[in-house]
Parts: C-alpha cells; sequence; structure tokens
C-alpha cells in the first residue's frame, strides 16, 4: 500500500491541455464572427395578388378574414359578405391586443384549415402597431395549447399557427 | 570552468515551468457559454442606424439575405448602407433595380428586407412597397428586434 501511494506522489499526473485549448480559442473565434447582440427576426408580409378563383359552392361561408385597421380602432370583417365579426377599440391610444387574438383564435377554431388574412391599415398607422398586431395574428402564444383539428381528408392535425399567410390591401 | 557554467544553464532550462491556466479556463468557458447564447446562424447582418426605433416582435423567424432597404423618414432612406436621395425617385428606383441583379436566385429576387422606424406611418410604407412591387419584389420581409425572453 505504501509503495503505490509513493508512486502516485512522485509522477504527478499532468495534462495535456495545449490542443483543448487551442480548439476552445479557434471556437471562441468562430462564435465571435457570427455572434449578434441585437437578436434580429423577420416577420413576412405579401402584397395582394389578383386572381380570378372560381368560387365552390358547396364551401360553406369561406372566412374571408381582413382586419381594417384605423388609429383608434381595429375592425375584423368576415365572410364574403364582409360583416363585421369584432371591432377593438383603442383605449388612451392602447389597443387591447389580447382581445383581438382571443377574437382570431376562435376564428381559427371555427376555420382551422384557413392561413391567410388581409391587413388594410390606414394611412396614418404607425408600423409598430402593424408589427404588434401582425405578432397576434400570425401563431400562438407560447402558454397557449396548440389548435387540435380534424382536416378535410379526416386527418387528426394540430397546428399552433394562426392565419401566418399576410398581405396588405387596400379599401375599394 | 565554461563546460560547467554551460551545464548548469542547460539543467536550468530543462524545469518545467508550471502555469495555473485554471482562472483562464474559467473565463474561456463563462466566453463560451456567452457566445454560444447569442450564436446566429443567419447570414442576414444589418447595422441599425443609432435613431431608428425597431419595433420588437415575439417572431422567432431568423431573417435572410436579400436586398435591404432602411427607411427611418421619408428624407433618410438607405439600400444596403448607401444613402439615397429620397427626392430622386429616379435614382432610387436604379439603385434597387442594381442591387436586385446582384442577386444571383430568381426566387431571392422576390423578396426584400425592409428595415423601418416604428413611427414610420403606413402610407410612406405604402409608397415603398407600390414602388418595389413595380421592380418585381412580391414578398417583404419586415425586420424587427427580437423579443427579449
Amino acid at each position: 500500500m505504501q509503495v503505490t501511494r509513493g508512486k502516485r506522489k512522485a509522477g504527478k499526473l499532468q495534462l495535456n491541455l495545449i490542443p483543448i485549448l487551442d480548439a476552445v480559442f479557434i471556437f471562441i473565434f468562430f462564435l465571435l464572427s457570427t455572434a449578434q447582440f441585437v437578436e434580429i427576426r423577420e416577420t413576412q408580409i405579401d402584397i395582394p395578388k389578383v386572381s380570378v378563383i372560381e368560387v365552390d359552392k358547396n364551401e360553406k361561408d369561406p372566412l374571408a378574414l381582413t382586419l381594417t385597421v384605423a388609429e383608434d380602432k381595429i375592425e375584423i370583417v368576415t365572410g364574403l359578405e364582409q360583416k363585421i365579426y369584432k371591432e377593438i377599440v383603442a383605449k388612451n391610444n392602447i389597443f387591447d391586443m389580447g382581445d383581438l387574438h382571443r377574437s382570431l383564435v376562435e376564428l381559427k377554431l371555427k376555420h382551422p384549415e384557413e392561413t391567410t388574412a388581409i391587413i388594410i391599415p390606414q394611412e396614418g398607422v404607425k408600423y409598430k402597431n402593424i408589427v404588434s398586431i401582425l405578432d397576434h395574428i400570425k401563431v400562438l402564444a407560447p402558454k397557449e395549447k396548440s389548435i387540435a383539428y380534424v382536416d378535410s381528408k379526416g386527418e387528426k392535425k394540430e397546428t399552433r399557427k394562426l392565419f401566418y399567410n399576410i398581405s396588405f390591401g387596400e379599401k375599394i | 570552468m565554461k563546460t560547467k557554467g554551460f551545464s548548469k544553464t542547460h539543467r536550468k532550462r530543462k524545469e518545467p515551468i508550471d502555469l495555473d491556466i485554471n482562472s483562464l479556463l474559467d473565463i474561456l468557458v463563462i466566453l463560451l457559454v456567452f457566445l454560444l447564447k447569442s450564436y446566429n446562424p443567419s447570414d442576414l447582418f444589418v447595422d441599425i442606424p443609432s435613431e431608428m426605433k425597431v419595433p420588437i416582435s415575439q417572431s422567432t423567424d431568423l431573417g435572410r439575405k436579400f436586398v435591404t432597404v432602411k427607411v427611418l423618414n421619408e428624407e433618410n432612406i438607405w439600400i444596403e448602407d448607401a444613402k439615397i436621395d429620397s427626392t430622386n425617385m429616379d435614382g432610387f428606383l436604379v439603385k434597387l433595380k442594381e442591387e436586385r441583379a446582384k442577386i444571383k436566385s430568381s426566387e431571392d429576387q422576390k423578396y426584400l428586407n425592409l428595415v423601418m422606424d416604428g413611427e414610420l406611418p403606413y402610407n410612406t410604407i405604402k409608397k415603398l412597397m407600390d414602388v418595389a412591387s413595380e421592380i418585381g419584389f412580391e414578398h417583404f420581409k419586415l425586420i424587427v428586434k427580437a423579443k427579449e425572453v
């Protein structure tokens, strides 16, 4: 026992850390070159395309979701007859985005396969308000449960997306 | 005498120097964790002017490199970091066309990155999008700041 202990003390184990340090340094330089200290994201908008679509007479009540955005109110308009589904009025220039989101989730539950929406902002509406509205139209919040539905082919599906194909439109 | 002196020096060189690199390793590990957290695989790098307040969004989609237009207001517009004389609409169109032509993929030529100030009114955005769509841009990527978690 004593001999072994003596041997251990004499032969001090030394790890060769030089290759690891080299690798770590290279890794740091790579990460430094790719680091973004302001995290940038994107959200897509399309320009409206005019096309002729044959209306399926068997399809019951298409959603045709349109959001008319003014500086003081947001109107959620649905259907071919463009009925106002909900009107959200700004209080002290602040919209209740939770209310808007809840209404859109309700509509998604009724039309789970629908993915498109048209936004019609008025001229003076600020860009930051449009971005905020887009956030609430496109996806469910992280805390919300996914929407489960049965698609037209009879398959069970789940989605966390609401109306993610968005284009700007104009009032005719 | 000379030989003795030489052998002494030689013996000194052979002694291993023990460097304590524990603290250096600690720093490197902390730096690695910090850099890994801010790692971004996106090829889009945008220099946002200091006076521009880009809106914050919940979007998690990473941006991609397309033609980028930055708009602070109607007087201050940049195309790919080059400031444009906003009174000269023809110059704006020419520059936008030039930058679009540099993109090799015809599919990527349909996308335009827009970095805009949050206070910008919709009529300015609309004007810009109308002009861009005339050239052939169909999809607009609104560049926003990620919401801090």
